[in-house]
Formats: structure tokens, C-alpha cells, sequence
């Protein structure tokens, strides 16, 4: 019995350690900012020109969310410009006829740098903006949320798109494959489907 | 209807058996994204695992057969749980390779001393089905990112536990003559 109670004082304080020290450590990644150049996709694109300011993720799955939506914004004929939301990051100006914020979501809100670029560029200037959420569960507040701090910034959200891992991405099953394959055909077609709503 | 004592002992092994059996329908259940009935369905397997081993003490007999039987269907739900979320891209599938080599140490660190009873990798069983609960009930990137490194650090825990309980156990025998469970 008293290994017992000694087993257990061990499990608790390795598994103490571990949560404090891994949680501190995550939370100051996930507000951290990624300083990344600026990629130009398709830059003979006419259709129109598109900035894109996102949030890389704790997993790869954010990333693969943007970059197929990416694929098929491209595939329309959209020249899309891609960086990371930092202090770097270029503000939207004239020149871009379509923004989108993309990014992970943590605790039902949206990841704190791209919320934090979105207030510090104060002005959208009423352009459109497309919101582009991935999230383990329910997202929904989060695009909520996300939608409010782009109206508040004078931003037109027209289009929000939210994806998850653990809830079905394609509840009429269009589409073929896992739950997170779904999701980057699903973003692939958004892209593709987006340039005549925008115009 | 009153079950005769040689059937009433077989109770707890069933509760085990059937805790085994649970890990397909786990790993199904989750991978077709039903994560309330997994957690259902891990309810179970958790209720029976602290459950079974007291109640073959009381009405069973403890035997070296039983115990490898209750660690290994702890291990087929557990892995069976993240090969479902590895499968879902929820972790990476080398969590669920950890998870067996830990097992195989377990199995084989077992086999060279007298005792099988591991209080630490006993408990850390206990934590990983914690783990597969918060999983399955709070999907959150940065929930999962902590569930990780617990997983993590809990399996280097209790292999090292492992190997220090065995590397003593050889300088034992090395100077008294001790007879494990193999002679």
C-alpha cells in the first residue's frame, strides 16, 4: 500500500512539472509573433490582388487550411500575397482588392497576434475580408468574435470559413477522404468559388 | 438467479475482457468523430479498470496471468485511443509507437523480477485515460499541446522507473540469490 501512495506522489508531481511548465511555455508561443517575408503566389494573377495575414498554428493543420485556400484563390486567377500577422507585416492598402485573416483558435477566440495586427492596422478601409478559422472542436464564436474585431477595424467580412479536426468538416459528404482532407478541399474550392463575390 | 462461486469469480476477468473488447469500438468511435459515445465507451473502460482488480482480490484468485491480462487491455484501449487520434491527425502516430515500446518495456522489465505490480506505470495508466478524456471532452489546439507533453513526459517517467526497478533488481541478484518469477 505504501508504494502505492508513493507511486502515485511521483505520477503527481512529473505530471505537475509537466503541465505547468509546457502550459507556460505554449502560452507564450501562442501569443508570440512569426516574422515571416512576404510570398507573392500566382503574380500574374488578374482577377485581382489579395492580401493574406495569418497565424501559423501549434500544428500544421492552420497552415495546410491557408495554403490550399491559397491553391484555389490562385487557380481563380487571384494574385495572392502571403505573410504572417507581426509587426512586419505589410498594411492593406489600396493596392489589394481582397484581405484575409487566417489562423488557429485557442480557448473559442481567434489566435491573439492576428487579432492584435487586425486592431493595430485600425482601418480596413470597407475592403472585403474573408475570415479563414481552424480549430480542434466548435469555432463558431470564434469567427464571431473574429467578425467583430473586422467591423470594428472597418473591414466588410463576406465570407467566413471555419475548420475543425474533431467535428465533421462535411456533414453533406461531398467530398471524399479524412475529416482534415475534406476540409483542404473544401478551402481549395472556397478560393476557387470567391472571385465573382468580390468583384 | 445466483451464480455459482466458480462463475462469480469469473466476474472480474470478464469486466477485463470486456474492457479489451472496448477498444475497437473506442478507436471506431472516434475516428467517425462520435467523440461523446467515445467518451462513453471510455467511461467504461476506466470504471472497470478500478473496479476489476479489488473485486478479484474479494471474490477472485489473483494469479501472474490476471495482472499481464488487465495491463494489456489498459494498453489495447489506450492505444487504441491515440491510434484514433493519430488517425484523425489529432497527434502524430509516433506517440502510439511510444506508447507500445513502453508496453514491450513493461513486458519484458516484468519478466526479469519477482514482482509485476508497478505503482508508477500503474498510475500513469490511470493518467494516459485522463488524457484521452480531456481529449475527447475539450477539443482545444493548445489543450491537446499540453495533453501532449504529459503523455510525453508521464511514458519517459515511468520507462526510466522501469529500468532503475530492474537495474536494482540485477545488483540484487548479482549479490544474493533471489528467484524470479521465470524460476
Amino acid at each position: 500500500m505504501r508504494s502505492f501512495w508513493m507511486g502515485l506522489l511521483i505520477v503527481i508531481a512529473v505530471v505537475v512539472v509537466i503541465a505547468v511548465g509546457s502550459s507556460v511555455w505554449l502560452f507564450w508561443r501562442i501569443n508570440q509573433e512569426t516574422v515571416t517575408s512576404l510570398v507573392v503566389t500566382n503574380p500574374g494573377g488578374r482577377v485581382g490582388k489579395a492580401l493574406l495575414v495569418y497565424q501559423p498554428g501549434l500544428t500544421k493543420f492552420p497552415e495546410q487550411v491557408t495554403t490550399a485556400f491559397v491553391s484555389g484563390l490562385a487557380a481563380a486567377g487571384w494574385q495572392i500575397s502571403r505573410t504572417t500577422a507581426s509587426r512586419e507585416a505589410p498594411v492593406p492598402d489600396a493596392a489589394y482588392d481582397l484581405i484575409i485573416f487566417g489562423g488557429p483558435v485557442y480557448f473559442e477566440a481567434p489566435a491573439k497576434p492576428l487579432a492584435r495586427y487586425i486592431a493595430r492596422v485600425g482601418d480596413l478601409g470597407a475592403k472585403p475580408v474573408v475570415i479563414l478559422l481552424t480549430g480542434a472542436g466548435d469555432v463558431a464564436g470564434a469567427i464571431a468574435a473574429t467578425e467583430r474585431i473586422v467591423i470594428a477595424a472597418k473591414g466588410r467580412p463576406i465570407r467566413s470559413l471555419g475548420f475543425t479536426t474533431m467535428k465533421p468538416n462535411d456533414e453533406q459528404g461531398k467530398y471524399s477522404g479524412s475529416n482534415t482532407e475534406r476540409a483542404l478541399q473544401i478551402a481549395s474550392e472556397a478560393g476557387q468559388k470567391l472571385s465573382p463575390a468580390t468583384q | 438467479m445466483v451464480l455459482p462461486s466458480n462463475r462469480v469469480a469469473l466476474v472480474p476477468h470478464a469486466l477485463t475482457g470486456l474492457r479489451a473488447l472496448s477498444a475497437p469500438l473506442l478507436w471506431w468511435l472516434v475516428t467517425s468523430l462520435q467523440l461523446k459515445t467515445a467518451f462513453l465507451c471510455l467511461a467504461f473502460a476506466m470504471v472497470s479498470d478500478a473496479v476489476d482488480g479489488p473485486l478479484m482480490r474479494r471474490i477472485g484468485t489473483p494469479s501472474v496471468a490476471g495482472g499481464y491480462f488487465d495491463a494489456t487491455a489498459d494498453c489495447a484501449v489506450i492505444i487504441a485511443a491515440f491510434f484514433a487520434f493519430a488517425w484523425i491527425e489529432v497527434y502524430s502516430a509516433w506517440i502510439v509507437a511510444f506508447i507500445g515500446i513502453v508496453f514491450l518495456v513493461f513486458i519484458v522489465t516484468s519478466r526479469l523480477t519477482p514482482v509485476i505490480y508497478d505503482p508508477v506505470g500503474r498510475q500513469i495508466g490511470g493518467l494516459l485515460f485522463l488524457c484521452v478524456g480531456a481529449t475527447l471532452l475539450q477539443p482545444d489546439f493548445f489543450l491537446q499541446a499540453v495533453v501532449l507533453s504529459i503523455v510525453t513526459g508521464s511514458l519517459a517517467a515511468t520507462v526510466t522507473a522501469r529500468m532503475v526497478h530492474t537495474v536494482r533488481f540485477a545488483r540484487l541478484v548479482a549479490t544474493v540469490h533471489i528467484p524470479n518469477q521465470l524460476s
